[in-house]
């Protein structure tokens, strides 16, 4: 780690500019976005608008914020992912600590296993699906966006591997000592696996946020719409079919509705949240961990 | 359980003790997993009988059970249509090299920001490549027909500085597959890393430090600690995403293609979707939702035996 | 000690996600019980639920249900009523609609849900494949179809005889029984027809007035004009900005459809692409695979190949066509009425002298050319079976067309909602009532009232409703108001899109397609990979990627494909 050898500073150098490349390719599309966004409709609508606002002024922020059904939506999403995220880890880390015992360990261990997988492959696709949460009572309630989708399978197999990976000294240790599963979970696997835990939250956390057709097909009013799904109302390509036999009322909206800064501000506020969840979570992905000795 | 029972019974008091001790620590492990048993019948596995609808001429006022079945004829259906054969290739063309490629280039990107030691420098790159995850193909699709326009896109324009033709990529068949995959990964890989960091994350610290005491390079700890600490991962995400072999992407591609790139461009979820806007009826796309789910069950499950036979390791 | 103490946590944390379970389980449960108690009110209000049938059939046909019924919905909300939602959440429920039916019908209306208008076909495949239905159900046509095939529907053809009243059935005279028809299956009346003018769908010519002027060019009167005008438009700098920028002819990657396409310039040569026309014989032939097309798109690879269609046509869709068009880019395109809206009106926004103007389309040889029309119901509302009174559903239809029109006898304009008002007065919106239908040639009246105010000075037509909203705004446009202009191009006494329709009207040039019903069995079996056969070969020919020969291997292939069976079919079921 000490000896850094002018090759080391080349490929250092090399690296840096490499990725910051990269990142730069990343962030044009969100620039162009912004920029839209921050310009003057006609501008806009003639395609003039590339990285930097044209004719800029904020009125369709103000606009967007001032949509009281852009409002409810974000409430509606910050609730949905609010208790989406606190099923969806409470059952990940649930099934995951059991399956990632070894099949001694665990009478069965292999048929839950093979059991949960299944689901991540076969379903019984739309419409049993809709039928299913129709029959249970949950339609247009949140609940109807957090129980089918409660036991995040692929969560669980990426967690059982991390789990996995801990030393198995330190769970039989412990054991050993006296603690109960309970404690070995909460003491040494969970502290351990901050890296996975901050993954999985932010996977969780983005899935819930970006989710929004079955907001489409289990909300009975667009008043209950999450704000992915709200946005995909105004996304939406139409179709122009429609148009030939809209009435007059109908067609004055067409302006308004195809308004591209508008659409872009909404995109940007509805994106800018999920964007900052994952600096908070950086930091469990940049110390390593560090577990009891190495041996040999 | 039985068989263990009768086992400690024969086995007189001790064994029945063991067994008991076992049962009392095997226990809370079921009971854990029981919410996610019982949510995931009724949830994933009731909805299943709706499989049914793939062998049916289904009419919703009769129910998957009453509906007239038909064997196999949603299958040969879609089997016996002319583009058919056409679309599978494609489909399964673009879905490998977006496998690939929507692997390995994340790994190396978690690696290569593994080995910045600027932490500042480490997460901004982190927080900016992850951001394209975030736009929908509907936006992304109307910047790209910019980017790459052959009269005034940036692209062609750096092409005709260094004397090259200006290439119409949406429009030409030999090329747009692969502008599928690039785009792809160029969305996608920023998001893909995070596990990736997690893994080098989560290796136990005290391994470099050992590598360093033997005097090992930078180079030689990414070989001989990074990249056998991630592995397990490695070969689980590689496993878990054989089973995209027949999902090519349908939101991009419905979104970037056009008739001019039918033959190259037209995969299996964007011809079923334009069948159904004629055909409104379930038991086609059912069929081949089946035929997919099918098809990625054993990708995966051949991904599971050869990663338990050639790594030792299974992956769940 | 520590291990004993594990136990009751597990034990705990396992029942607390029972709990959070239960909980879940029961708030749906809630849900539905609300739903039950509400429709229990519903029915104790109207005194006894059960007799309900028993007292309908007493009660006077035309007139009021004096204990009141309940009839189920859904509604697509069109974007002005989306915005009303977002200021007064239970405005689809309590509106002067739902009032008027209570108070003058005796009928309740529940809305088992509402949809965004964009995603209300979506949302109604899935509600019509797990039989999820409300007793009055607003279908398209591929749902009307469906909810026909699968025994859902209702055969209403006594019933609507009998309590359709006067002023309705005047309307489906003046549609020429033409949605009506589309509504009958096999002899029977199956649904409900919301009219719209099919005339309304007519093909015209959309240039810039201005570049015409600049070059000192005229209106085109045939396809040789067109040629001219874009070649001119391409070649000759006609914004006058010392750049070669512009091209002539706007088209869209879809070739077919309302904005930027084809379909009139096919017209201008007597080919029909997505029609079914008489061959002489009484015999329908598809008009898509006839040679005036071959010829249409040998022009066409003229065109593409001298530039003056954008190159990358095959690539963009509406939004990036608009696109050019607002920037100044393109001077003329085949589109309809509507394009003054959207985008035409961006364009006049971004530039003001862009002066967007319509033109009927015109013909390659001495025969006018003739624009196609087709049905005039997109939508039809169709009654479930398992209805109890369906005659409510002819009541409610009768209801807006006796209070919406303009030109019915009960007009009350309170009903349709004053223009740009629905945010202070969110619940008075036409767009509210649960069945709605028009006035087939409402938007013709218009245009030719607006004419005699601004050419004759007629001041009566101000009368009618719709006329002075429209001259208002009008008069407002050329006082300067920039933003109103689409409301000038689109009924204005000038060139407007109306203009153009009225022509058509004078001189008889409405073509009606032959085959305006359902899809036909083959045609929804095969369809698919006919019209991606299609998309695929004329793009490639336009394109020259293709010899314009290669139509000939399209026809021969399309009628093997299932283009027969489908010509079959359509001729037995026409």
């Amino acid at each position: 780690m000490h000896h850094r050898t002018f090759g080391g500073k080349v490929f250092e150098g090399v690296n840096h500019l490499f990725l910051a490349a990269c990142a730069l390719l990343c962030i044009f599309p969100i620039i162009h976005v912004l920029a839209v966004s921050f310009s003057g409709s006609t501008a806009a609508a003639a395609g003039q608008v590339t990285l930097w606002p044209v004719e800029f002024n904020l009125s369709s922020y103000k606009y967007a914020l001032n949509n009281p059904q852009f409002l409810t939506s974000f409430l509606m999403s910050l609730e949905r992912v609010a208790l989406g995220l606190s099923v969806n880890m409470l059952l990940t880390i649930f099934a995951a600590y059991p399956l990632s015992k070894e099949r001694s360990d665990l009478y069965g261990r292999n048929a839950y296993s093979w059991y949960l997988f299944i689901t991540i492959i076969f379903s019984g696709g739309l419409i049993p699906w809709y039928m299913t949460v129709k029959q249970l009572g949950l339609m247009d309630s949140v609940w109807a966006l957090i129980l089918p989708g409660a036991v995040p399978v692929f969560n669980v197999i990426i967690l059982l591997n991390f789990f996995r990976q801990l030393p198995k000294e330190i769970g039989e240790s412990a054991f050993i000592d006296g603690a109960g599963h309970w404690t070995i979970l909460s003491r040494i696997y969970l502290p351990l696996s901050k890296p996975a835990l901050a993954t999985l939250v932010l996977f969780t956390c983005v899935g819930h946020w970006n989710a929004w057709f079955d907001g489409l097909i289990l909300m009975s009013s667009p008043h209950h719409y999450p704000l992915q799904t709200y946005l995909q109302t105004i996304m939406i390509n139409r179709d122009m079919s429609l148009f030939t036999t809209a009435s007059q009322e109908e067609l004055k909206m067409l302006s308004e509705v195809s308004d591209r800064t508008l659409k872009s501000a909404q995109i940007f506020i509805a994106a800018a949240p999920i964007l900052a969840v994952y600096p908070f979570l950086q930091k469990y992905f940049m110390k390593g961990i560090v577990v009891g000795s190495v041996k040999g | 359980m039985a068989s263990r029972q009768t086992a400690a019974q024969t086995g007189g008091y001790t064994k029945r003790a063991r067994a008991a001790a076992k049962f009392r620590h095997q226990f809370p492990m079921h009971l854990m997993l029981l919410p996610c048993i019982l949510l995931v019948a009724v949830f994933s596995y009731y909805p299943m009988a709706g499989i049914l609808i793939a062998f049916q001429n289904y009419n919703p006022t009769k129910g998957f059970f009453n509906s007239k079945f038909v064997g196999f004829d949603n299958f040969n259906y879609v089997y016996a249509m002319p583009e058919t054969m056409q679309v599978l290739w494609n489909t399964i063309f673009i879905a490998l090299l977006k496998i690939v490629f929507g692997l390995l280039v994340p790994v190396l990107f978690a690696i290569l920001l593994d080995m910045v030691r600027r932490s500042f420098v480490k997460r901004s790159i982190q927080t900016l490549i992850y951001i394209p995850h975030f736009l929908s193909w509907v936006i992304l699709s109307g910047i790209l027909i910019d980017i790459l326009s052959p009269t005034d896109g940036i692209i062609n324009f750096i092409l005709k500085g260094i004397g090259i033709e200006p290439i119409f990529f949406l429009a030409n068949e030999k090329i747009f597959p692969y502008l599928l995959v690039a785009t792809d990964v160029w969305k996608e890989f920023g998001y893909g890393t995070i596990i990736y960091l997690a893994a080098i994350t989560s290796i136990n610290t005290l391994l470099y430090e050992a590598a360093v005491m033997d005097g090992a390079s930078r180079f030689r700890q990414v070989l001989h600690v990074t990249i056998p600490g991630i592995m397990p991962i490695v070969v689980l995400m590689a496993t878990l995403s054989l089973g995209n072999v027949l999902n090519a992407g349908f939101e991009q591609v419905f979104n970037l293609y056009s008739p001019v790139v039918y033959k190259t461009g037209d995969i299996l979820d964007t011809f079923v979707y334009r069948i159904g806007l004629q055909n409104s009826q379930y038991g086609v796309a059912t069929a081949v939702g089946l035929f997919k789910s099918v098809v990625s069950f054993v990708f995966i499950v051949t991904g599971y035996k050869l990663a338990s036979k050639f790594a030792g390791y299974r992956i769940f | 000690m520590e291990k004993k103490a594990s136990y009751p946590k597990i034990l705990a944390t396992a029942v607390l996600t029972a709990a959070i379970l239960v909980l879940a389980a029961c708030s749906g449960n809630h849900t539905t019980n609300n739903e039950s108690d509400r429709s229990s009110q519903a029915s104790q209000t109207s005194n006894d639920n059960t007799g309900e049938a028993a007292v309908s059939k007493a009660e006077d046909a035309k007139g009021k249900y004096d204990s009141p019924i309940t009839v189920t919905s859904v509604m697509g909300l069109s974007d002005q009523v989306q915005k009303s939602v977002a200021i007064k959440p239970d405005v689809v429920n309590d509106n002067i609609w739902t009032r008027g039916y209570e108070k003058e019908l005796g009928i309740k209306i529940k809305y088992l849900w509402t949809v965004p208008g964009a995603q209300m076909e979506q949302k109604m495949n899935v509600a019509i494949s797990s039989n999820d239905l409300p007793d009055i159900i607003p279908a398209n046509p591929r749902q009307f179809k469906m909810l026909v095939d699968t025994g859902v529907a209702m055969d209403i053809t006594q019933l609507f005889d009998q309590y359709a009243s006067d002023f309705t059935k005047k309307m489906m005279e003046a549609d020429k029984n033409i949605g009506l028809n589309q509504a009958t299956v096999e002899g029977k009346l199956m649904g409900i027809p919301q009219l719209n003018g099919a005339i309304d769908a007519a093909s015209m010519i959309w240039i810039r007035a201005d570049w015409l002027k600049n070059l000192g060019l005229e209106p085109p009167k045939t396809i040789d004009d067109v040629m001219k005008i874009a070649e001119a438009f391409t070649k000759n700098d006609p914004d006058r900005n010392g750049a070669n920028d512009t091209y002539g002819l706007g088209l869209v990657k879809d070739l077919m459809g309302g904005f930027a396409v084809l379909d009139g310039f096919f017209e201008g040569y007597h080919g029909y692409v997505n029609g079914w026309i008489d061959d002489g014989s009484g015999n329908l032939v598809f008009g898509g695979i006839q040679p005036p097309i071959k010829s249409a798109l040998a022009k066409l690879a003229e065109m593409y190949k001298n530039g003056y269609i954008d190159k990358e046509f095959s690539v963009k869709d509406t939004a990036k066509v608009a696109e050019s068009v607002t920037a100044g880019k393109v001077g003329m395109l085949y589109g309809q009425h509507w394009n003054p809206f959207y985008p035409l009106q961006d364009a006049k926004n971004k530039d003001p002298k862009a002066d967007w103007q319509a033109f009927p389309i015109v013909s390659v040889d001495s025969v006018p050319a003739k624009p196609m029309i087709n049905g005039s119901a997109a939508t039809f509302y169709v009654v479930n079976k398992k209805m109890k009174n369906p005659e409510a559903a002819v009541k409610l239809y009768n209801y807006f067309y006796a209070k919406d029109p303009a030109i019915s006898p009960d007009f009350d304009p309170a009903y349709h909602g004053k223009n740009g008002e629905q945010e202070k007065i969110p619940d008075q919106n036409y767009q509210l009532a649960t069945m709605t239908s028009f006035y087939p040639q409402q938007n013709l009246f218009i245009h030719q009232s607006v004419n005699k105010y601004f050419n004759e000075k007629d001041q009566s037509v101000l009368e009618n409703y719709w006329v002075k909203d429209n001259v208002e705004q009008i008069e407002n446009y050329k006082a300067g108001d920039n933003k109103l202009w689409s409301g000038y191009a689109w009924a204005g006494p000038d060139n407007s899109a109306f203009n153009v329709i009225e022509s058509y009207d004078k001189n008889d040039l409405f073509l009606q397609n032959g085959y305006i019903k359902a899809d036909t069995e083959s045609t929804t079996q095969k369809g698919a990979t006919l019209n991606q056969m299609r998309s695929e070969t004329f793009t490639k020919i336009i394109m020259g990627a293709a010899p314009v020969d290669e139509f000939d291997a399209y026809v021969t292939k399309w009628r093997k494909l299932g283009g027969d069976d489908i010509t079959k079919e359509v001729n037995a079921a026409k």
